[in-house]
């Protein structure tokens, strides 16, 4: 089995590591902001869709409704 | 005036492993798991060609408490000549002589994708057990979390929280590299740029 070593060092914090880097306070901005940018966008493309749900079962219902009318309608495209 | 020596710190990891595109994923699995870990990567592609890398190579290991030396690429290369690529194995060979010699502690690990083959292509290394990552991500933080382990329990990570963490900072690679105008992921500026995204990926706090 491959040895293992135990960790004893704190966690870092993020203005830790940008100080180590030597990244700019604008630099450290920008990726922080890419971060919570692309995974509030994520976020928002995973949650659950209630609403355009409940308007597909609506336009269900109605297309259900207005079967025999469309027919009716095709015929008469057709007709023409 | 001689160059200033690296300080050694206790949260280093040289990380010693192919720097290509067919390594991309791996590459990043590594700088995501690590930052999980509260270790910090350092790697070859920080110190700029030209006079004395070698030295500046041996400077950098020296300077870290810990190295992963990923030997999982043994196979020739296309560009003719076809030639194995000895780079790893070359510092990990230095990486040994460090932990021998050298006063201030240094642990090594030898990461592998395919179980037994370390021993055949490098067989002095016999007694040692590589980490076998098979070549994937999640084989690659596996790997970490065996051979890193934090002391507090409330630290504990999990390899499920690394790889939402390598999804993350994969979609945003590319604008990272826009901004930082690489033509490459393992530009040195770009490797750093990551490691600090992943560590916001990670949900590491910005002040304690």
């Amino acid at each position: 089995m491959a040895h293992s070593v135990i960790i004893t060092t704190p966690m870092p914090t993020l203005d830790e590591i940008g100080k180590e880097l030597g990244l700019t306070r604008a630099e450290q901005d920008f990726l922080i902001r890419l971060v919570d940018e692309k995974g509030s966008r994520r976020r928002e493309v995973h949650a659950p869709k209630s609403r355009s749900a409940s308007s597909r079962t609506t336009k269900t219902v109605a297309n259900k409704k207005a079967g025999p009318a469309r027919k009716t309608r095709n015929r008469a495209t057709a007709s023409a | 005036m001689p160059p200033q020596a690296l300080e050694f710190s206790e949260k280093s990891v040289f990380l010693n492993i192919p720097y290509d595109d067919r390594f991309r994923r791996l590459y990043l699995a590594y700088i995501t798991g690590l930052i999980h870990l509260g270790l910090k990567p350092r790697a070859t592609i920080e110190i700029p060609g030209g006079r004395n890398r070698l030295d500046k190579i041996l400077e950098l290991i020296r300077s870290c408490r810990y190295s992963i030396h990923d030997l999982s690429r043994v196979e020739l290369d296309r560009t003719p000549p076809t030639t194995p690529r000895f780079n790893m194995p070359f510092e990990l060979g230095l990486a040994v002589a460090s932990a021998k010699l050298d006063p201030t502690p240094h642990d090594w690990f030898v990461f592998e994708s395919v179980h037994r083959r370390a021993s055949k292509s490098l067989s002095d290394l016999s007694g040692t057990d590589p980490n076998i990552h098979h070549g994937t991500v999640e084989g690659v933080m596996r790997e970490l979390c065996n051979a890193f382990v934090r002391q507090s329990q409330n630290e504990q990570v999990s390899v499920a929280k690394m790889l939402k963490t390598y999804r993350e900072v994969s979609r945003l690679v590319e604008d990272i590299q826009r901004k930082t105008r690489a033509r490459s992921v393992f530009d040195s500026s770009t490797f750093q740029q990551i490691y600090f995204a992943a560590g916001r990926a990670a949900g590491i706090p910005q002040t304690r």
